[in-house]
């Protein structure tokens, strides 16, 4: 086990996976757990969240798994308010949980676009209100947010409320990162690009790929990375961890691309 | 020490500082060392790269000086090569090197400009020319660059021909992430904010507070949103990241270290 986040305690929202495999939330609760951080495993879905809990319990790390939708203002504050009793403060709050809405302008429907724009972007305004109070207390504390490069590119045109949401956390992520500079705390976010996540599998469209054969989207997916290669759920949880650790005590208000090389591109990769 | 570049060799240029105290590339060069590297300390100065090297040795790690001016193709070739032969590889070229002379368009002499533009943009395509052969033959790389947040944003000071330098470094990172991201090298830069190293000891006391130093740094404290200017070790954590596996995935990004800086257009006092 490291210490690069000893005695620090984090909250990880959407730390379950939607399906078998390692999703972006679950392998960043793993790595903080890992570096000594207590961490509240939070999801919409309590087995998600204990899946994530029995592997950090095996690996001797310290977790609690708790169930919250964090759309809603008063799951946000219990769960604030649990991670406080259970742990005695909170240091760290990574705001992981994001749906996927495929939809132009003209057929996103208005529930949609409520609904991911509440999911995506609003929940994190939750998380943060109650959150940030206790981080002011203790004088310090690290906010993650997970973006997306579908907040500043459009890789697959036809996701209007998805990147718009993605694209609002930028500039949720900025105005708490100078409003609460001075005061100890950072906000910065994460860029994910192509990841291969159970996420993406779940969502996984056969029309919108041409194929019924799911490896076929995994080998577009990689031909569209300049590396060749989509990221995986570690590449994001190490860049959480570089931004939730005290190694980036002046990295504050970054949106950190985490993709490849992807956006510095204007070529279709295909 | 630990082990996140462990068995990886690494180029530093600049690391030494030009005054007492802790600039950017010692810093880097420690921390590398610490993290289990084989570090190749090159600075223009022996004597400086030198102390950087007496360091680390009392740290228990492994560094050789080297003088070079890497403004200069053969000296740049050299130095690769001679890395090579020592260590037997390259595995992260951190290009720290880099120079200010403040002046807008107008009082900026020619000689002043060319001197800028060669130093800090011309050295690093010059060391990826001679360094990016040696990392394809490995299958592998990481590429650091120094830019500043002078790229984006203007400084207190008109500095036309050290920002357009920085800019320059962004773009020189875009090309090489991409022309060889297939190949397993990454590149990737660092925008510091206002850091409090000797450097800027040296090159902008004038400007800044007519000679007083300390009045320099408060006056540039109270420019950060934080309440205070970055320090070394905060560029060295960020450069540590992207040279390490952990990034493995981040590619041609601008990591901002600057406390947030970038993100206020508020005319702070001079």
């Amino acid at each position: 086990m490291g210490e690069r986040l000893k005695g620090k305690v984090a909250i990880v929202t959407g730390a379950g996976s939607i399906g078998p495999g390692l999703g972006n939330g679950k392998a960043a609760a793993i790595i903080f757990a890992r570096e000594g951080a207590k961490v509240m495993l939070v999801d919409i879905n309590a087995k998600a969240a204990e899946e994530t809990k029995s592997i950090i319990d095996k690996e001797g790390g310290q977790c609690v798994a708790f169930k919250a939708d964090v759309t809603s203002p008063a799951d946000c504050r219990e769960m604030v308010g649990t991670c406080i009793q259970t742990f005695g403060r909170l240091d760290i709050l990574h705001n992981n949980v994001g749906i996927l809405g495929a939809g132009g302008l003209l057929d996103t429907s208005e529930a949609l676009w409520d609904r991911i724009i509440k999911t995506n972007l609003t929940s994190m305004f939750l998380t943060c209100r109650y959150a940030i109070p206790h981080m002011l207390e203790q004088g310090g504390g690290a906010i993650i947010n997970v973006s997306s490069i579908g907040g500043i590119r459009t890789p697959q045109p036809g996701q209007i409320s998805y990147a718009v949401s993605k694209g609002a956390i930028i500039a949720f992520t900025n105005e708490i990162a100078i409003e609460f500079a001075a005061k100890g705390i950072r906000a910065n976010c994460v860029l994910p690009g192509l990841i291969k996540t159970p996420l993406v599998e779940w969502s996984y469209n056969p029309e919108a790929w041409g194929s019924r054969d799911i490896e076929e989207m995994w080998r577009k997916r990689d031909a569209m990375s300049p590396t060749g290669r989509q990221g995986e759920a570690w590449d994001i949880a190490n860049a959480a961890l570089f931004l939730a650790s005290d190694e980036s005590k002046y990295v504050n208000g970054v949106s950190l691309l985490v993709d490849g090389g992807l956006t510095g591109t204007t070529k279709i990769f295909k | 020490m630990g082990d996140r570049v462990r068995g990886k060799v690494i180029i530093v240029t600049g690391a030494g500082s030009i005054g007492p105290g802790m600039g950017n590339g010692k810093a880097s060069a420690i921390v590398y060392a610490r993290e289990g590297a084989k570090v190749m300390l090159v600075d223009i100065n022996l004597k400086a790269a030198d102390e950087t090297k007496g360091i680390i040795e009392k740290e228990g790690g492994t560094a050789i000086a080297y003088a070079a001016d890497v403004s200069k193709a053969a000296e740049c070739q050299k130095l690769a090569d001679t890395c090579v032969q020592k260590f037997g590889r390259i595995d992260v070229l951190h290009n720290n090197v880099g120079i200010i002379e403040y002046g807008g368009a107008l009082d900026t002499s020619e000689q002043s400009w060319d001197k800028q533009i060669t130093v800090n943009l011309k050295s690093m395509f010059l060391m990826c020319k001679s360094v990016i052969p040696y990392m394809l033959k490995q299958g592998k790389g990481a590429i650091v660059n120094i830019s500043s947040l002078s790229a984006i944003r203007t400084q207190p000071f008109p500095a036309i021909a050290y920002s357009t330098s920085k800019a320059g470094v962004i773009a020189l990172t875009h090309e090489i992430a991409i022309e060889f991201a297939g190949k397993g090298l990454r590149c990737n830069c660092i925008l510091p904010g206002l850091m409090k190293t000797p450097m800027v000891a040296h090159y902008q006391v004038q400007t800044y507070a007519g000679g007083d130093v300390e009045e320099m740094w408060r006056r540039r404290d109270a420019m950060s949103p934080t309440g205070k200017q970055g320090e070394p070790w905060d560029v060295a954590y960020a450069a540590l990241f992207l040279a390490s596996d952990e990034a493995k995935y981040v590619n041609g990004v601008e990591l901002l270290v600057d406390g947030g800086l970038c993100h206020t257009v508020r005319t702070f006092n001079k």
